[in-house]
């Protein structure tokens, strides 16, 4: 955006203009005659300007005069609409304006009363086009609602829910109906209560155009086995804090769906079982392994002997210490298209950060977060040999002062450099390397704020499924209607904590993994990609 | 290149206030509201000059300008990247808001996708986060609407949509 709409020199410049020289033109020949023919900009260029502002901006325009009002309402392909039940009046006249939207956004928030069936019925019946849609918090709508939005809006690509309160019948009409469905992604669907009756939830006529799935904080994931397994053109699997123990979903996966590429894991039960069985995709590009304690060096050595593909590794290893040294020597030595490698809570030495840095030449961006073991000598040592690197970001690691200088004299590619609650750099390490390295964006702070946001993790890709950000409404629904939603949401939550915490000790995990836990990490609302 | 005899190297464009202005025909192609010229059987590239009465001198050279210089600067290195931003935002520098818009409808006449594009986009950066009063005296636009008409909008507005601030 910064296309300098203010600044000086203008006058200097214009002299250096090479046609004002060459051309001799009356320049104010039409600019006062055609007010008129100047103010009113040709249709298809008003959208063009339109297309490229927000749409608070777009709603702004709207009001200028009817012609910009019509223009506005016809050339808005992505409308982002408060869903709660009062809108419902508003859909006709709304979506006669806005008849070209294909990508629909309805959102509520908890303390509000959701749009109903009636009101997504209404919008599909008006906006069969409709290609992407999400879903948040419309916990009024209910199988139904889904099943007739399926049926008229079949060129459905790309589905997000969160916190809805349907089930598996409206996920499987979606399933049946959109053929064409490329993106499905489900956070907190409450609607599936009793996993023994729910039918089981199947790819349907998506089988063969489903790319993606995205599956976030569900306590019956494995309602969703089947689809996964019937996706048989996915590339992208994520799987987020789901109660089950997925090593058997990921067992049985390499027989059925056999090309994917992406695999994010967070805050999951998985062992090396699960982890050899990723190994079988040999095409694997990018990995997360994020909160996994069950995952250890064992299950790295498999992925990296057979994935040598890998471009981006992000590992939190949340100090349990599963994986370290020999898994990473594995991925130096195999995979040496790595670009990005994110590290957090994991205790490389110099041993592996060395073999890292002088095997894949084409690292770009590094980031070590929360490692006890990597100090001033571990950066100097891949500041020598990382020649590709650009980005680097270290938080709450012991260096000091001293490794700044490593920073500062080495890495000739480098372009950025964060370096975040490391208690042994001060602000004049800091200064000290600006000065150094002019072209150099170097984001320090030194460790103060000790508290605050202690769970650094690595970006989940779930980036749409992050930006669940209600906006103050000015319109609140009555408040007694608003205290049971908040009651009743979080139950909601603290059972499926409670859930999750028996589970995982139930199965024995680390005691010290345990403790972790209450700790606000579980919420992990990623920051991203550790600064990568 | 097709092997088609090409009897002279420049298109004639006589823009509404100034001497014929020749481009090369990869610039001019690049327009398409004289490629429609050139493709007619009647064009003949020696003698014909394309009259064009909606567009001046200055807006002509000004959109050729853009053209020649990232016609020229295709090769996508960084510092290509570097040096074309900042002809970019020196080209928006040296337009004040009203030639911009005359720009822009030239752009729009001669059809240029790519000077259009930047256009419109520059227009956007200017009116963006910019109150309803503003933009309408940035395009010299009279109010059509009712008090009432406006205020319905703006109540629509101020629920409905997720997402926006007040003015």
């Amino acid at each position: 955006m910064g296309q300098a709409t203010s600044t000086a020199a203008v006058a200097s410049r214009a002299k250096s203009n090479r046609f004002s020289n060459c051309i001799k033109f009356r320049s104010t020949a039409a600019s006062g005659a055609n007010r008129d023919y100047i103010s009113n900009l040709p249709d298809e260029c008003l959208a063009l300007v339109f297309q490229s502002l927000s749409s608070a901006d777009r709603n702004r325009c709207s009001l200028v005069c009817r012609r910009w009002y019509q223009i506005e309402g016809q050339s808005r392909y992505r409308l982002s609409l408060i869903a709660q039940s009062d809108l419902l009046p508003f859909i006709p006249s709304l979506f006669s304006r806005f008849d070209s939207v294909t990508k629909l956004a309805l959102k509520c928030d908890r303390r509000s009363l959701s749009i109903c069936d009636d009101a997504l019925v209404l919008i599909s019946a008006r906006c069969p086009n409709i290609t992407r849609l999400k879903l948040r918090a419309c916990r009024e709508l209910t199988d139904s609602g889904i099943q007739a939005f399926a049926k008229n809006c079949k060129s459905l690509k790309k589905l997000s829910c969160g916190s809805c309160t349907f089930g598996s019948k409206g996920m499987n009409a979606v399933l049946d109906n959109c053929a064409n469905l490329e993106e499905l992604s489900i956070k907190r669907l409450r609607g599936i209560i009793d996993v023994e009756t729910a039918a089981p939830i199947g790819p349907g006529a998506a089988a063969s155009s489903l790319k993606t799935i995205c599956i976030k904080d569900l306590y019956n994931g494995q309602c969703f086995s089947s689809l996964i397994l019937g996706a048989k053109n996915l590339r992208t699997l994520k799987l987020f804090g789901c109660s089950d123990n997925v090593d058997k979903l990921l067992q049985l996966m390499p027989n059925q769906v056999t090309s994917i590429v992406e695999v994010h894991l967070e805050m999951l039960l998985i062992s090396d079982v699960g982890m050899q069985s990723i190994a079988n995709y040999s095409n694997l590009e990018i990995l997360h392994l994020l909160k996994t304690p069950g995952c250890t060096d064992f299950g790295l050595v498999a992925i990296a002997e057979r994935c040598r593909l890998l471009r981006k590794l992000h590992i939190d290893g949340w100090k349990v210490d599963g994986i370290g040294d020999e898994g990473l020597i594995a991925v130096a030595k195999c995979c040496p298209n790595l670009q990005e490698l994110v590290l957090i809570g994991v205790n490389p030495t110099k041993l592996s950060l060395e073999m890292l840095a002088s095997n894949c030449l084409n690292l770009e961006r590094l980031a070590l977060c929360e490692s006890a073991s990597v100090g001033d000598p571990e950066i100097c040592c891949i500041a020598v040999k990382c020649v590709a690197l650009k980005k680097l970001c270290i938080k709450r690691c012991p260096v000091s002062d001293h490794g700044m200088e490593a920073l500062a004299n080495r890495f000739p590619n480098l372009v950025k450099v964060k370096v975040k609650k490391c208690k042994g750099v001060t602000s004049e390490g800091g200064d000290w390397l600006r000065l150094t390295r002019g072209s150099l964006a170097v984001n320090l702070d030194t460790g103060q704020s000790e508290n605050e946001n202690p769970g650094v993790s690595a970006s989940n890709g779930g980036a749409q499924a992050n930006g669940i950000e209600f906006p103050p409404m000015p319109n609140q629904i009555a408040a007694a209607g608003a205290s049971t939603t908040i009651a009743s949401s979080s139950t909601g939550r603290s059972v499926s904590f409670k859930s999750r915490l028996r589970l995982l000790s139930g199965r024995r995990l680390v005691a010290h993994t345990l403790r972790r836990w209450p700790a606000n990490s579980i919420q992990c609302k990623s920051n991203q990609a550790g600064g990568v | 290149m097709a092997k088609t005899p090409e009897p002279k190297r420049t298109i004639s464009l006589k823009p509404c206030d100034g001497d014929v202005i020749e481009v090369s025909p990869m610039i001019a192609k690049q327009m398409q509201t004289i490629q429609s010229f050139i493709e007619d059987d009647s064009f003949i590239a020696t003698t014909t000059i394309i009259p064009l009465p909606n567009v001046t001198a200055f807006q002509l050279s000004k959109i050729i300008d853009y053209l020649n210089y990232h016609s020229n600067s295709k090769a996508v290195a960084d510092n290509v990247k570097e040096s074309t931003k900042k002809f970019d935002e020196e080209f928006l520098k040296e337009l004040e808001h009203d030639k911009l818009k005359e720009l822009l409808h030239a752009a729009n006449y001669l059809n240029v996708k790519e000077v259009l594009d930047f256009l419109c986009q520059a227009v956007a950066d200017l009116i963006q986060d910019k109150s309803v009063k503003f933009v309408r005296k940035f395009f010299g636009v009279v109010n059509d609407y009712s008090v009432e008409e406006e205020e319905d909008i703006r109540r629509t507005h101020a629920w409905a949509f997720e997402g926006v601030e007040e003015d």
